[in-house]
């Protein structure tokens, strides 16, 4: 699932809940892919976790050196959290963009 | 790039994982003769641990008039390891399952009678190491256990990373059972890593004086190499893997 979909400022994105409607496995992956569209560029993306949904935690942080060419790069969880969100913290260049994608 | 994650949070970077795992005997065979429909009987006996079955490189024409050389599947007599069965179920490393031929393919021909054991370096086991797996400090941890006829001649097991030979040959004689452990880290950076020197049981020697350092890029694909290898000297001698085992430990 996106967590962000080519989004080219910083803030966070909506969380995704796991509740009763959408129970989430123990094991998840977060790959966070970026591309400028002249020149490089740099990004830092967090994933941010919370159990009550108003505060959350910094479960991982993603920094990406773009380009025109398409990059990427991600991590995994073990653990199992209701709240997930990603929220791209810096990013800079040309047309840079950033897409955050979930799976569990 | 780089990534920092929260472990404690659940958050894992970093996973180990196994690259290679082979728990069958990958042999290379001594001198024999073989049969008609693939009945093979060797010069010198396999170990016992061998006869459950076993890869078995044998000679071009070895296992019937035409045959090509390769790993055949041997299943030795579980009474008598000089003599087995040659299927027509051929193992190429890197290429096809090393797995148990489910239904092995009888060989029906005629004997083509005495063969001579090949000698020299013989690939094994292939495996591509993806270009990243180890990261700037990630380690590349590897369990072999090898088993030869005892001799005076030299038999010899080795794992190659892109053919370089990573932390010497053990070229055993008389000594029938072989552990070894060692392991390759990067130092800091994907093209400069640092060897072990074998541990090695069999002999009970530790293999300190091997420890040194390779140059070896892996930030791109790389290719792991099991080789068993028999000096000119011993083409009736038979030098096997056992067992290895291959971990990654990204950092």
């Amino acid at each position: 699932m996106i967590l962000l979909n080519a989004v080219t400022i910083t803030g966070s994105g909506a969380p995704v809940i796991d509740d009763v409607h959408y129970v989430f496995d123990d094991s998840t992956s977060f790959q966070v892919t970026g591309s400028t569209t002249s020149g490089t560029g740099t990004a830092t993306t967090n994933i941010e976790v919370s159990n009550d949904g108003v505060n959350y935690m910094v479960l991982g942080t993603v920094s990406l050196a773009l380009g025109i060419a398409t990059v990427t790069d991600g991590f995994v969880s073990s653990a199992r959290w209701k709240h997930t969100r990603a929220n791209v913290t810096a990013i800079s260049g040309i047309g840079a963009t950033i897409t955050v994608t979930m799976e569990t | 790039m780089t990534v920092s994650v929260n472990s404690r949070l659940g958050g894992k970077v970093n996973s180990s994982y196994i690259l290679l795992s082979v728990g069958i005997p990958i042999c290379l065979a001594p001198s024999g003769s073989v049969a008609a429909n693939g009945a093979l009987t060797l010069g010198i006996a396999y170990a016992t641990t061998l006869d459950g079955g076993v890869w078995t490189f044998l000679p071009a024409g070895a296992a019937y008039a035409g045959s090509v050389a390769g790993f055949y599947w041997v299943v030795m007599s579980s009474t008598n390891t000089t003599i087995g069965t040659i299927y027509n179920n051929i193992y190429v490393p890197g290429i096809d399952s090393f797995d148990i031929p489910a239904n092995p393919t009888p060989i029906v021909a005629a004997g083509p009678g005495a063969f001579v054991g090949v000698t020299g370096d013989v690939t094994a086991a292939s495996v591509l190491l993806p270009g990243g797996a180890l990261g700037k400090n990630g380690l590349l941890r590897v369990e072999l256990i090898g088993d030869n006829n005892s001799s005076a001649t030299t038999k010899g097991y080795t794992v190659k990373l892109n053919g370089f030979g990573l932390i010497g040959t053990i070229s055993p004689t008389t000594t029938v059972y072989t552990r070894l452990i060692g392991a390759m880290q990067n130092m800091g950076r994907e093209d400069r890593q640092h060897w072990s020197g074998w541990f090695y049981f069999g002999s009970i020697t530790v293999d300190l004086a091997a420890s040194y350092s390779t140059s070896i890029d892996t930030s791109i694909d790389t290719t792991l190499t099991l080789v068993l290898s028999k000096s000119v000297d011993s083409a009736a001698d038979w030098s096997a893997a056992r067992s290895l085992h291959v971990e990654v430990l990204p950092s």
